[in-house]
């Protein structure tokens, strides 16, 4: 079989591929992603050349071709996409959702497969997205495989976390959206899992779901350590520490404030093993030091 | 005793019962005795620094309190005026485009990531607050070029037009940008939250001095809502006082959206309502559309505090969605002279 095997090679590979622009020549399947966890996953399968079309958050992937065609997730340009025809068309409910409409209904009556995979809440989910994509594109043995590192990843962080004894446990809040509306997250969300893989405890563990919490709720729950994965503003852990109020917080005192890749935070996607070592990192450096 | 007597007599004790109320609620596990100690230490130059506490009371509490009863009271004062300039119960101050002109100014800065070296993270309010207030001022010039007499209905119409062309180059820039999106919007949105004392301390002397210029300017207020004809007849320079109150207004509101964000209804709702309980004398209209837009706006940012908590909701979400029930009984009071 051409493709490597190993998500993280398979990422090398994609990235030497995406140079070479003749990709397409081999008659291959030619694949459209409007959907960021999507393009991950295809990148992941090594089929990061095959990409024709994704959307702006798609487009800094790493494995993604600059001279791929970038399309607004939210308002694509079907005209366009129809002129690429690609064979697979990969959506999620975000773009349907902003238009009331299946925008995409032209591209599948004129033939183009159009599956909508659903955006993940949950680990469990991100293994049955990469199985769901992997079965698309007839990788069904790549996808099994990333899954089976995926979840090995998790169960020896969590076998790893099992020796913290439960009062050297320390309690994060991780911020997903900066002041002056700060959102994090409850149980039911991957970050949360990947927290608890960790050996660290969501001071906001009794909310579900996405949420914006308010400033002074998480200044009373004084958590040891603060995490943020905000990619819009130049430096969000100056930012944090710079709030007024928080400076009598135990993570500012103590300077436990980091900053988590967004890039492999922030989509239910196989890179999610690295923001989970990320997390470790910077909740028990000590651990990690040797 | 006269309506606005009562209403005198009675708003102080509500004022500080009202802002004594917002102190004493929070998430946090904070109370009275708590809060009067942290200021009680304050106010003896002492700054303790033990916990959460106290960063709670004053870096938090105390001055979201006090900065949405400011804007609560300056969006309230600056409606009134513009309605009653306007003559038209729909203006607000974001009729002469101060809300767009604020959005585009920070939005330009935010967008192109610009941050001047003397001004750092007041580079956003600063664009927000210039381009506010050039936007009115352009609003005024257009109208003055369209009519010399300074009609209320052509700066409506002008200020319509200019507000909309304002919003589509924003929108326009904001198509081309990715994630500093989220910035512009998350600005746009209106909060209180994390804002510190600097807003407080800019704020709260622009307001008492705009409320006393607009006070001292009551009678001609007074008389333009009779017509600008008849104002004339009386001797009011109607173009000059025009100018005048929108340069005020624009001010005002310019800095209060700048440091807070666009938080609508309050606006045009408070004044209306004022307008029904105290009559339309600008005497009384001035300082009770301030008195009632800081208390309506520090509850509604309690509800938005409290009603979920932990949960913060969007404050202008808040102001419509427990504002509009509570404006439509005072309407239908008046209407049914029951007020």
């Amino acid at each position: 079989m051409a493709t490597v095997a190993l998500a993280s090679c398979a990422r090398q590979t994609s990235r030497q591929n995406a140079k070479k622009d003749a990709t397409l020549a081999d008659g291959g399947l030619r694949i459209a992603s409007l959907a960021p966890s999507s393009t991950s996953i295809i990148a992941a399968l090594g089929l990061a050349e095959r990409l024709v079309a994704v959307d702006q958050w798609s487009a800094t992937l790493p494995g993604v071709s600059e001279s791929t065609l970038r399309l607004d997730l939210m308002r694509p340009d079907v005209e366009r996409l129809a002129a690429l025809s690609p064979d697979l068309l990969i959506v999620s409910p975000l773009t349907q959702a902003s238009s009331g409409v299946d925008p995409f209904r032209a591209l599948s009556d004129s033939g183009i497969r159009v599956v909508s995979i659903p955006t993940s809440g949950s680990l469990a989910d991100v293994s049955r997205d990469v199985r769901a994509i992997a079965a698309l594109v007839s990788r069904g043995e790549e996808g099994e495989r990333i899954v089976a590192d995926m979840e090995r990843s998790f169960a020896e962080a969590r076998e790893c976390a099992a020796s913290i004894p439960p009062e050297k446990r320390r309690s994060v809040y991780f911020e997903i959206e900066a002041a002056p509306s700060p959102y994090t997250f409850g149980k039911g969300v991957y970050l949360d899992e990947l927290l608890e893989a960790a050996g660290a405890r969501n001071v906001f563990s009794d909310l579900s779901g996405w949420v914006s919490v308010g400033p002074e709720a998480i200044v009373s729950r004084d958590p040891d350590v603060i995490l943020t994965n905000v990619d819009y503003l130049p430096d969000p852990v100056a930012e944090i520490r710079a709030r007024p109020g928080w400076s009598g917080m135990k993570a500012v005192r103590e300077g436990r404030v980091y900053l988590i890749d967004p890039r492999t935070s922030a989509r239910p996607a196989p890179e999610l093993v690295e923001a989970l070592r990320e997390i470790e990192r910077a909740v028990y450096p000590e651990r990690f030091d040797e | 005793m006269s309506k606005a007597r009562l209403a005198l007599i009675l708003s102080a004790p509500i004022t500080v019962a009202v802002i004594s109320i917002a102190l004493c609620a929070g998430s946090g596990p904070v109370g009275p005795a708590d809060i009067l100690a942290v200021i009680a230490a304050r106010a003896r130059g002492l700054a303790p620094h033990d916990g959460p506490v106290a960063g709670i009371v004053w870096d938090l509490r105390l001055p979201r309190v006090l900065l949405a009863w400011i804007a609560g009271a300056a969006l309230s004062v600056s409606g009134a005026i513009m309605q009653s300039l306007l003559k038209n119960p729909l203006a607000s101050p974001f009729t002469v485009g101060v809300s767009s002109g604020a959005s585009l100014g920070a939005g330009l800065v935010i967008l192109s990531g610009l941050s001047l070296p003397f001004l750092g993270p007041l580079t956003v309010p600063v664009a927000g607050f210039l381009c506010a207030v050039a936007t009115a001022w352009l609003v005024l010039r257009f109208s003055r070029a369209i009519d010399p007499l300074l009609e209320g209905s052509t700066i409506v119409l002008v200020g319509m037009v200019l507000s909309l062309f304002v919003n589509a180059i924003l929108t326009a820039v904001s198509a081309a940008s990715g994630k500093e999106l989220a910035r512009l919007v998350i600005w746009q949105m209106g909060s209180f939250a994390l804002r510190g004392w600097k807003p407080v301390a800019v704020l709260f002397p622009l307001l008492v001095a705009s409320a006393a210029l607009a006070f001292l300017l009551r009678r001609e207020l007074d008389a333009m809502t009779f017509g600008d004809e008849e104002a004339r007849a009386l001797g009011v320079p109607t173009i000059a006082t025009k100018r005048v109150l929108v340069g005020i207004v624009s001010v005002l509101t310019g800095a209060t959206v700048s440091f807070v964000g666009v938080i609508g209804f309050l606006d045009l709702a408070v004044p209306q309502a004022v307008r029904r309980l105290v009559g339309p004398g600008h005497r009384a209209l001035i300082p009770f559309s301030a008195i009632a837009g800081g208390a309506f706006m520090v509850l509604a940012d309690l509800a938005a505090r409290v009603a979920l908590s932990p949960l913060d909701l969007p404050v202008g979400a808040v102001t419509a969605l427990v504002g509009a029930p509570v404006f439509a009984l005072i309407f239908l009071g008046a209407a049914r002279g029951r007020i």
